[in-house]
């Protein structure tokens, strides 16, 4: 059977859901609700679905769908192109905090994660910020993402394992 | 922040760690990790932190298995049963009574407002109560770990939709009409007795029906599901697609709606299950809600030949556009399709049939004649066709409002609805409609099949009329914010006035020329609010579906960031291949404005911005859309490209330049100039004429804007700018020389200092200094037609060939407007040629000015 937008889309729904918030940052999000953000991203993979060469890519494709949805958000609603919204302050929240701990998650505690994670992405130097974003929520290879920081693979794999040191102890773990 | 960490040299955990990541088997981590554990140093618990790190930001994201919450109350989860849009479905077991359930937890973004949660759990209660074959009981509902979730039957079947789908791969539908018949009568019944409770299901699709493994249907989320949908849907377009296709039109309409709404989901789903298609197709939220509102259904026995027809009446019956035509209760329904399952005649009212071929022939003016046999033959057929005169007069009466109706909306306008509207969006007067007099023709033959309806007559006047003059006015003034009140308010009270039900034609064309407004005054606002607009836009769709204003200003407005003017441009084919008469100068006078040529609006609505490539092409397509017209347009050059406003001020400047010998006749110009700015909107940036006014009466300082803040650099730049456009004398200039100097230092080197720099030096400088400083123009803006012609006369002025023969090409070569780059160069050169230095140099420049001039015929 054929992959469809809907199956695809469910299949990447959390990976995009956390791309879309973090990409939008504080600012936006209060304008916006990101759950909304993810359904204009699904009508657009289900209107553009045609325009998916490889299905084993489908992944990728739809986080290029969803990063752009929110630049085109951005562009929008605050109507600076270049701004990096995750530059702004650090963010308040009155969410309630379950764990730390790693470990099986609950939706709750992946909100209250995101939250958190958010919060130590902030701390980070941006290059440090990015490497994790790209690698681990963009799910970018190594070397698309050396491409864009003008780093070598091996360069990138070192770089992020800095990066998880630092976030390590940004999150106490 | 450690950026100096980023690129120390690696320490031996760095590498490792660097190793792992690249072998990025994720299984084998856990091995590692166990390695790490055994060796407990500190390099090994730097390692283990950072895949802590990593496993917390896995988590984050999100696989399915890492989603399922162990426990929610009483309930154990036991595994993933379903994903939809409004939560998740989980296996569970309930400890307390030892059963399996189906446990829904709604998405958190649900469930933050208190008053949904007091919704909640009304409606869970009222659900609870509901005790039915054809229903999923409710057992309970509840909130734990900040979660609401409600608990029913653990079905062991899946949804219908599941049905659907698989059928429709296999290449059939998922039940035969009989059996479908059969076993829809039990959800109709099931209907009826929750009607009866008052409680409504309002979101009835194959999703919401569960199929038990003998293959009886059951009704699931009652009401639940919907009443978390009326938070989220409505307000974003998008979110609405995924039950559109089952809504009625009144819930499309944003009305409440009762059991006749439920029916017509069902019938949705009944002919989808038969047929494996919809009746009402549409790829887009807006065409669904169009066919929806305005549409026909399809028959089934366009799918089904061989139905019967009473199955057939019946699916027409309940899939009326109007409630009232539907069947009155669940039960009368499951009684009807009983007896078409058994092979017993169903009685359904004729009344609804006759009234069904008049909308036929309503809908579709065109098809008219056609369709009106059609319906004559089954009238007859069913014996209840009266040849009698005055039902013949008021056929043709109806036609010709239909007709009418049809052909306005077609245009792009009235010479008082979105004409106005596009002249103050775009500066540009459209010709009138040809339409119009159709229009007025077809309403005047329909008065006279009537002489004593008023309803002709109104609608002429409405047609003619402008409901909300005051707001075109406004918004022709460019003061967008205090039109937008304005039609607000009109718009409610025309909301409030009447339910969308039974309002006359005279009604809705108001509202859909007050939507119509609404968004271009949205478009208008100091910050302009396109996805606002757009949402105005589909409203004045529904209530004109034909109507093609709103549709190309739709366009205009959903552009593709990323794929930016060319997708533009794409779109401007299909728009003109649809376009009625008349409707090509308003593509034409859109585009004009957004390459920048006539009032930028396109500057406030489109996030890119055009190059002068992409200018030109816009203005290539424009001209050549526009024909005629743009000849008159280009009479009044300057007007048209500052807007009506800006076309006045620059009138009074230049009438108190002209006058500045003569200082009372100059002030009589510079105070009427001032008392325009004065009614001005506080936010508009033509207040930057202030500063021109200030500068012809000779006042270096600088005037505050009417919000009481200084003048920002960028208006005291646009000031000079116009200022110099109206070519004021050299000694002027030299006296306020000094200001503007200050002006150009805090500037630096902005492409439009460097614009204004080189124009001034033109007038006021020797030529070597002036072309010094147009060559820096150039340089910093080399797309820039304008500073190519700027450098063009300052080789004018040194009589030195090549470089103005160089910089001529150049200047047309960018230019928007080839043609009157061409006139403006010829203009110079004759103006530079008939002075008496010129006149030396003729000789020497007469190939090159003839070629200018001979190209121009």
């Amino acid at each position: 059977m054929t992959l469809t937008p809907e199956v695809a889309f469910e299949r990447y729904r959390e990976r995009l859901l956390s791309l879309i918030y973090l990409r939008m940052g504080m600012d936006l999000r209060v304008r916006m609700d990101p759950e909304d953000v993810l359904q204009e991203v699904a009508i657009e993979a289900i209107n553009s679905w045609h325009t998916l060469e490889d299905e084993n890519n489908v992944g990728a494709w739809l986080v290029v769908l969803a990063r752009r949805k929110v630049a085109r958000i951005l562009r929008d609603q605050i109507g600076v192109a270049a701004r990096d919204p995750r530059r702004e302050r650090a963010i308040k929240t009155d969410i309630p905090i379950a764990d730390r701990k790693t470990g099986p998650v609950t939706t709750a505690d992946r909100k209250d994660r995101l939250v958190l994670l958010e919060q130590a992405l902030t701390r980070l130097s941006p290059t440090h910020r990015e490497v994790i974003i790209l690698s681990r929520i963009e799910d970018l290879p190594a070397k698309e993402i050396g491409e864009r920081l003008g780093r070598s693979e091996n360069a990138v794999h070192l770089l992020l394992g800095r990066a998880l040191k630092r976030l390590a102890q940004e999150l106490k773990l | 922040m450690t950026e100096s960490h980023e690129d120390s040299p690696p320490s031996t955990a760095d590498s490792r760690m660097a190793d792992l990541l690249a072998e990025s088997g994720e299984t084998r981590l856990s091995d590692v990790r166990k390695e790490l554990r055994k060796e407990s140093s500190g390099e090994s618990d730097d390692l283990l932190s950072r895949m802590n790190a990593l496993d917390y930001l896995d988590s984050v994201v999100g696989q399915v298995s890492s989603d399922i919450p162990q426990r929610l109350g009483e309930y154990r989860i036991t595994g993933l049963l379903g994903r939809g849009g409004m939560g998740t479905v989980f296996e569970a077991f309930q400890e307390s009574l030892e059963r399996e359930v189906a446990l829904k937890i709604l998405a958190p973004t649900m469930t933050a407002d208190p008053g949904m949660r007091r919704r909640f759990r009304t409606e869970a209660r009222a659900n609870a109560a509901l005790h039915h074959q054809h229903i999923v009981p409710v057992y309970g509902f509840g909130e734990a770990s900040g979660f609401l979730y409600f608990t029913m039957e653990r079905v062991d079947g899946v949804s219908l939709d599941k049905h659907v789908s698989a059928a429709r791969h296999r290449g059939a539908v998922a039940m035969a009409p009989l059996d479908a018949a059969r076993r829809f009568a039990g959800v109709a019944d099931a209907l009826g007795h929750a009607h009866k409770r008052g409680v409504y299901h309002r979101d009835i699709k194959p999703g919401n029906i569960l199929v038990h493994p003998d293959g009886e249907l059951a009704l699931a989320d009652f009401g639940l599901s919907k009443m978390i949908g009326d938070a989220s849907v409505s307000v974003s377009r998008a979110g609405f697609l995924g039950t559109l296709h089952y809504a009625s039109p009144e819930q499309a309409k944003g009305e409440s709606a009762g059991p006749s709404s439920d029916l017509y989901s069902l019938g949705v789903t009944m002919f989808e299950v038969m047929t494996g298609h919809l009746p009402l197709a549409g790829k887009t939220t807006e065409a669904i809600l169009q066919s929806l509102l305005h549409g026909t259904p399809r028959r089934l026995r366009e799918f089904l030949p061989k139905v019967g027809k009473d199955l057939d009446a019946v699916m027409r019956k309940l899939l009326h556009k109007d409630p009232s035509e539907r069947y009155a209760d669940g039960e009368a329904l499951a009684r009807d399709l009983i007896r078409v399952a058994d092979g017993d005649p169903v009685r359904i009212r004729r009344q609804s049939i006759f009234v069904l071929a008049w909308r036929q022939v309503r809908k579709h003016p065109a098809l008219s004649s056609a369709v009106l046999v059609a319906a004559v033959l089954f009238l007859v057929s069913l014996g209840l066709w009266r040849t009698n005169d005055q039902q013949r007069t008021t056929t043709r009466y109806q036609n010709l409002i239909a007709e009418a109706m049809s052909v306005a909306e077609g245009e792009v306008g009235s010479a008082a609805g979105p004409d106005r509207l596009l002249e103050s969006l775009t500066g540009l007067a459209v010709r009138e409609s040809p339409a119009a007099s159709r229009v007025l023709g077809l309403l005047e033959d329909a008065a006279r099949q009537r002489p004593d309806d008023p309803q002709p007559d109104s609608l002429r006047m409405s047609y003619l009329s402008d409901p909300l003059p005051r707001a075109t006015m406004d918004l022709l003034r460019g003061r967008g914010n205090d039109a937008l009140i304005l039609l607000d308010q009109a718009i409610s009270n025309l909301e409030a006035r009447s339910g969308f039900a039974g309002r006359e034609e005279v009604t809705w064309l108001e509202l859909y020329r007050l939507y119509v407004a609404r968004a271009v005054a949205k478009l208008s606002v100091t910050v302009s609010q396109p996805d606002d607009a757009s949402k105005d836009l589909i409203r004045a769709s529904l209530v004109r579906p034909g109507a093609y204003f709103p549709r190309m200003l739709g366009a205009f407005l959903d552009w593709k960031a990323e794929e930016g003017a060319a997708a533009l441009l794409s779109q401007v084919d299909t728009l003109i291949a649809e376009a009625p008469s008349g409707a090509q100068d308003a593509v034409g006078a859109m585009l004009l404005a957004f390459s920048g040529l006539s009032r930028p609006i396109g500057a406030g609505i489109m996030p890119f911005e055009l190059s002068y490539g992409q200018r030109r092409q816009f203005y290539a397509r424009a001209t050549a859309l526009l024909g005629d017209q743009w000849t008159s347009l280009e009479d009044h050059e300057r007007q048209q490209q500052a807007g009506p406003i800006e076309a006045s001020l620059v009138a009074n400047a230049a009438g108190a330049l002209s006058n500045l010998s003569d200082r009372p006749a100059a002030n009589a110009y510079l105070q009427k100039g001032q008392a325009e700015l004065d009614a001005l909107a506080p936010s508009s940036v033509l207040h930057s004429w202030r500063l021109v006014f200030a500068l012809l009466n000779s006042s270096k300082s600088v005037p505050e804007l009417p919000s009481g803040v200084a003048m920002p650099l960028s208006m005291q730049m646009r000031a000079w700018n116009s200022l110099l456009d109206l070519d004021p004398p050299p000694s002027l200039l030299r006296r306020l020389g000094s200001s503007l100097e200050e002006l150009l230092a805090r500037a630096g080197n902005d492409p439009i200092a460097l614009e204004i720099k080189a124009k001034l030096e033109l007038r006021i400088s020797e030529p070597a200094i002036a072309l010094q400083a147009a060559e820096e123009w150039v340089q910093a803006e080399a797309d820039n037609p304008s500073a190519y012609l700027c450098r063009f006369r300052c080789h004018l002025r040194l009589w030195n060939l090549p470089g103005a023969q160089e910089d001529a090409v150049l200047a047309f070569q960018y230019a928007v407007d080839p043609d009157r780059m061409r006139r403006r160069v010829s203009s110079l050169m004759s103006v530079a040629l008939d002075t008496q230095a010129g006149q030396k140099k003729r000789a020497d420049w007469e190939t090159f000015h003839r070629e200018f001039s001979e190209d121009l015929d």
